[in-house]
């Protein structure tokens, strides 16, 4: 019994300093807080696009962006702030859709979009993944120019509405997934957990 | 002035002597920047993805695939090939996580795709790398679709027509086929503005510490009030100013010392690299004025040493936290990164990445903005200590 009065005595001894509580509580609660957020949930990169002036066909593209899994799409007004972004790391990669895009693809002419990454693996793997949806696009717009030009549709608009009609019923070549081998971590760990229980550990261990 | 400087020889050496700041200005940042090095070093370096083709089929669309697209993708230094016999072998190695992903051609495959019949091409992923198989799936699918263009191209001419002949449908397909991509990507090398690994835990440590190194300077001046040779430094012929100069002085050369210590050794013993020599001077001292200044507030807020020690940790391990030392916060979402910036950590650490990737013109702003910490919290430690030094 005397032991835990001697215990409860030296508790609020503690605390009476108040910078115990805070690097006994707060601290390791900002900490998992600051962790958590920073490296928790998703790992999904960011990806910068710049649309300016690129139409509407521009607007359909970022569309097809947005809707890639495992990808985090952020509209950004000028491929200069794009680049900076990309350059500090505060983006994964940058897309810059050249204004005009609109007309050019309309015309019939190649358009090529700017992809700024930075000179590392993870920025050339998400250009695949860009690539990929890049090219799901080109299918619908390459199907209505070349109906434009065998003179099956009198326009491009009108080849590109066909193409998107019709683009669910034609026999397609697909890509089915499947998982191998078993996962390390549950899939039900929380943004918070994995920071939560190491800096537990590492708090037990280093209290007074 | 040699009063100040004195005061300040007497204060280093005593420092120096009593082992506390060695300790805590370069053995113990050099630490732990060593042992996080080596525990992150495995972990954010992203290498190349091993990637698997069994190849079914051997028609003509799946050879286009793997002799032309996929050796293509493999140049760029994004994969690595390895061609497996059969799909349960290489459903295995998937599985035990040799292979990050697999694709598999299923025969037949080329000719349904030349018949004009759905086919299909399937990517198995390793369940823990998510992002590989994602790439994988990436590659596929652009292959997919273009092979999907021509299909859709001949489609939209046949639709608005009589039906055609196969023929007929051979030589659109032959034509589609034939015709320019609409949208190309092209790459653009961006620089890189941000501090490698090493170089980040160096950099992240030694500003980290320096908020601990900085301290014993003003904390000196509480001291000497509670043990009474306050009174005989201001009863001797010297001018307050000269007595206040010579403790914040002691400050500023510790955290010289430190820093430069912890530059070099960082740099000779773990290979991180700071960056071009005169941008990392000027942005080292203007980060040591800033500590300087914070922590010299700090202290002419509290009452004694200890509480005024006290304070300044808590205020260190924030500031530290918050400014991004630890790990960068650059990619938190909203406010943690904007946030960010009131601490003088995120901009010496901004600083550093920004001449890693441009020219020195890049550390003015940094500078400038812990220059003006610098002013506003030293401005306001000096008028509190005057009135310290009178009492």
């Amino acid at each position: 019994m005397k032991v835990l009065w001697i215990a409860l005595a030296n508790l609020r001894r503690m605390f009476r300093v108040r910078t115990n509580i805070f690097f006994v509580f707060v601290f390791p609660m900002v900490l998992i807080l600051i962790l958590g957020a920073t490296f928790g949930g998703s790992a999904s990169p960011r990806l910068g696009v710049v649309t300016t002036g690129s139409g509407p066909l521009g607007a359909a593209l970022l569309r097809q962006l947005e809707q890639t899994p495992h990808l985090r799409v952020a509209a950004v007004s000028d491929p200069a702030a794009l680049l900076t972004q990309v350059e500090r790391g505060n983006m994964a990669a940058g897309v810059v859709i050249p204004p005009g895009y609109d007309g050019a693809v309309r015309a019939g002419h190649t358009v090529t979009l700017r992809y700024l990454a930075r000179p590392d693996q993870s920025s050339q793997r998400l250009g695949e993944t860009v690539r990929g949806a890049v090219a799901r696009q080109a299918a619908l717009l390459g199907a209505a120019r070349f109906a434009v030009v065998q003179h099956a549709a009198p326009s491009f608009s009108v080849g590109l509405a066909r193409a998107t009609k019709i683009s669910p019923v034609v026999p397609a070549v697909s890509v089915t997934q499947a998982t191998a081998g078993t996962a390390l971590f549950s899939r039900t760990l929380g943004q918070f957990d994995e920071g939560a229980w190491t800096e537990l550990l590492l708090f037990l261990s280093s209290s007074p | 002035m040699r009063a100040a400087w004195l005061i300040c020889l007497k204060d280093l050496r005593a420092r120096l002597r009593d082992r506390s700041a060695v300790l805590i200005g370069v053995v113990v940042p050099l630490g732990l920047a060593f042992i996080f090095n080596s525990i992150f070093s495995g972990i954010s370096g992203a290498s190349v993805i091993n990637l698997g083709v069994v190849n079914a089929d051997h028609g003509a669309v799946s050879q286009q695939f793997t002799s032309h697209v996929l050796p293509a993708v493999g140049r760029s230094g994004v994969i690595a090939i390895h061609p497996e016999a059969t799909v349960t072998q290489a459903r295995a190695l998937a599985a035990k996580g040799k292979l990050a992903a697999v694709i598999v051609i299923p025969a037949g495959f080329s000719a349904r795709v030349q018949a004009g019949q759905p086919a299909s091409m399937q990517v198995i992923g390793n369940v823990d790398a998510p992002i590989s198989a994602e790439v994988a799936r990436s590659i596929t699918e652009s292959f997919a679709a273009d092979l999907n263009r021509i299909r859709l191209s001949v489609a939209t001419v046949a639709a608005g027509t009589t039906p055609l002949s196969p023929a007929q449908i051979q030589a659109l397909a032959a034509r589609a086929a034939a015709a320019a991509v609409p949208v190309a990507v092209n790459d653009v090398s961006a620089q890189t503005k941000e501090l490698d690994q090493k170089s980040f835990f160096a950099a992240g440590m030694a500003v980290f510490f320096l908020f601990f190194t900085v301290q014993f300077g003003v904390t000196s001046l509480l001291e000497e009030r509670n043990d009474g040779t306050l009174a005989r430094l201001l009863a001797a012929p010297i001018s307050r100013a000269s007595i206040l100069g010579g403790k914040l002085l002691t400050s500023f050369l510790l955290g010289v010392i430190s820093m430069t210590v912890l530059a070099v050794a960082t740099t000779l013993l773990f290979g991180a690299s700071w960056g071009n020599p005169l941008g990392v001077a000027v942005l080292v001292v203007a980060a040591i004025l800033a500590a300087t200044g914070i922590m010299a507030l700090i202290a002419t807020l509290a009452k004694n040493a200890e509480q005024a020690a006290n304070w300044q940790s808590v205020v260190a391990v924030i500031l530290g936290l918050v400014g991004g030392t630890f790990f960068p916060v650059s990619q938190a979402p909203g406010v943690l990164s904007r946030l960010t910036f009131v601490a003088p950590q995120a901009w010496f650490l901004r600083g550093l990445g920004d001449l890693r990737g441009g020219s020195i013109s890049a550390v003015w702003i940094p500078a400038l903005a812990m220059l003006i910490f610098a002013v506003v919290t030293g401005g306001l430690a000096m008028t509190r200590l005057k009135r310290l030094a009178e009492m």
